[in-house]
């Protein structure tokens, strides 16, 4: 590959772009601080859903389902009156979210396409429901968590998540362990293999793979990784409800992977900032947000067919094909 | 059909039967699609390092026996041994690691992959053959494909896909391999080259199922013949004898 390639200009709007998250909290207002945190959370959710849609070719509609069994799982190992303990809440949630995608990826994947889709949406609405109703789960008004998780050894706090640069940083590590986490995957042996299934199941059982297996664990990875988001989400927002479970927000990250384009990872992560950053932007100059939004997003679609991440990466002599 | 040829369909005529037992066994295969029974009792017998020329006029059945045998198309009714123990209605992903490797009808590249990564994506050891297909070999095989290893897929040519999927096939070490239409919109010079890979297949103990329009190549290239009418075997013998028979070639093959 030539240093100009697709891959280095995409390598090199990622190191500067992690640069610049880095030294963020020292140059933007609170208030920015505290939305490019959401923005880097909604990030990590979208990276997650593209190892499904872009990588798997399974387009699951119900990836809210594991965003918010983390979170639920927080607000209930958090004590009245004191944080919950780091090390123990994050592996619980995430392992919540890995067994509901265990369960849930387990029936859904006897079917495919659109059954698919409709399957995964059924699930997450039922636990949207039942959340919804629930009193333990604070019904529709959900649970607040009044304390940010910490880590602490006999008694003294080593890191203090209430500090919203620590907040800050943490949630700026998790995004970088991901986004390195899901390149590694893709070209390692396993991802060569879901990307064979994504363009032809049948072939790939053919060539000796039990394809079902493999789907399987990617839709566990992604349930996971989305259980990582959940978790910070929540952590950061002090609350959970039914909303972070809902088809709404399935639908937000799978718009937010298609708008950066599938199958890049890089993409889902610019898109969650060039669509969080809009947002804002709007917000001051119109009442109209969500018809300013929606325009960009049929322009993108329209215009793009690569999404964000195609425009960034450019065109080359492969036709602008990118790496996985 | 005449009983003669009943006869020669039960039992492969031959200078002598095959001296190893039958590397796979299909006996008394049927299959459907929807309301059509494409096949209608198809036995099929394959030794070791056998090459057998599968053919037929279109819609014969053709891609339908050779989808059923690597379990794609699994059988309505009927049995496959692979050395001699039950393979009947495995899914092809067993199948395939028993050593039996499909080259599919359009190639079948996948397109997101590199060429390397599609040849990777297929790799595994153990044929139970003394030589191991590997990047090095299959590279040598093809030195096409050497060059444009970081290529994708889809940006090669005809031939070039054509020897990825076969090499791609080879990558899992299979001892059967099955070509359904190789050497299918080649140029001539291309074909060649498929046809002398093939042929170097053969010599290196890989057996064969080769589904192919070009019937002088193929019974040239393979032992044994067999020819699909209506989905059942109205001949099966040796490809020499099939060769030298103008009138059976014309009955069956309309050629």
């Amino acid at each position: 590959m030539s240093p100009a390639g697709p891959e280095a200009r995409l390598l090199l709007a990622v190191g500067v772009g992690f640069v610049g998250l880095a030294a963020f909290p020292w140059l933007g207002s609170e208030f920015y601080v505290d939305l490019v945190v959401r923005l880097m959370i909604l990030a990590i959710f979208a990276m997650s859903l593209d190892l499904l849609i872009g990588y798997t070719g399974l387009v699951s509609f119900g990836h809210a389902a594991f965003f918010g069994i983390a979170g639920y799982t927080l607000a209930m190992l958090t004590p009245a009156g004191a944080p919950a303990d780091l090390v123990v809440a994050l592996p619980a949630a995430l392992l919540a979210s890995a067994l509901a995608a265990a369960v849930i990826g387990f029936l859904s994947l006897r079917t495919a396409g659109v059954g698919f889709i409709m399957i995964t949406l059924a699930f997450a609405q039922m636990l949207y429901y039942f959340a919804s109703e629930s009193s333990a789960l604070g019904g529709s008004d959900g649970l607040l968590i009044l304390f940010r998780p910490e880590l602490a050894v006999g008694g003294r706090s080593l890191v203090d998540l209430e500090d919203p640069t620590v907040f800050y940083y943490l949630v700026l590590a998790c995004l970088a362990g991901v986004l390195l986490l899901l390149k590694g995957l893709v070209r390692a042996p396993f991802g060569r293999v879901i990307r064979a299934i994504r363009i032809d199941d049948r072939r790939t059982r053919a060539l000796g793979f039990a394809t079902r297996r493999y789907k399987l664990a990617s839709f566990v990875i992604a349930g996971t990784l989305a259980g990582l988001a959940g978790f910070l989400e929540a952590a950061h927002g002090g609350y959970v409800s039914p909303g972070h479970l809902g088809w709404h927000q399935s639908g937000l990250v799978m718009m937010v992977v298609i708008l950066g384009g599938m199958g890049t990872v890089y993409g889902p992560l610019l898109a969650a900032f060039a669509f969080g950053l809009l947002q804002d932007q709007v917000q001051d100059w119109t009442a109209y947000t969500g018809l300013a939004v929606g325009v960009f997003v049929i322009a993108v679609v329209l215009l793009l067919p690569r999404g964000l991440a195609g425009l960034v990466a450019g065109r080359s002599r492969q036709g602008g094909r990118l790496p996985p | 059909m005449t009983g003669d040829m009943m006869t020669q369909a039960r039992t492969p005529a031959g200078p002598a039967p095959p001296p190893l037992p039958p590397l796979l066994a299909a006996r008394d295969l049927h299959a459907h699609y929807g309301g059509h029974h494409v096949l209608q009792g198809i036995d099929l017998d394959i030794a070791p390092g056998e090459s057998l020329a599968l053919l037929g006029r279109n819609g014969m059945g053709k891609t339908t026996t050779v989808r059923t045998l690597i379990g794609l198309k699994p059988a309505s009714h009927g049995t496959i041994l692979i050395d001699g123990r039950s393979a009947t209605g495995l899914p092809p992903h067993r199948i395939a690691r028993l050593g039996v490797a499909l080259v599919p009808e359009g190639r079948g590249i996948f397109h997101n992959l590199t060429v390397q990564e599609n040849l990777y994506v297929a790799a595994r050891g153990g044929s139970g053959l003394g030589h191991r297909w590997d990047l090095d070999r299959v590279l040598a095989l093809f030195p096409r494909l050497a060059e444009r290893l970081d290529s994708p897929g889809t940006r090669l040519s005809g031939g070039e896909q054509q020897m990825l999927a076969i090499g791609r096939a080879l990558m899992t070490n299979p001892r059967l391999l099955l070509l359904d239409e190789a050497t299918e919109g080649l140029a001539p010079r291309v074909r060649g080259e498929i046809w002398s890979v093939i042929r170097t297949l053969k010599a290196e103990g890989v057996a064969t199922v080769i589904v192919d329009k070009d019937l002088a190549q193929v019974l040239e290239t393979c032992d044994r013949a067999a020819i699909l009418v209506k989905g059942e075997l109205a001949f099966s013998g040796r490809a020499a004898a099939l060769a030298a028979d103008r009138a059976l070639q014309r009955r069956l093959l309309g050629v």
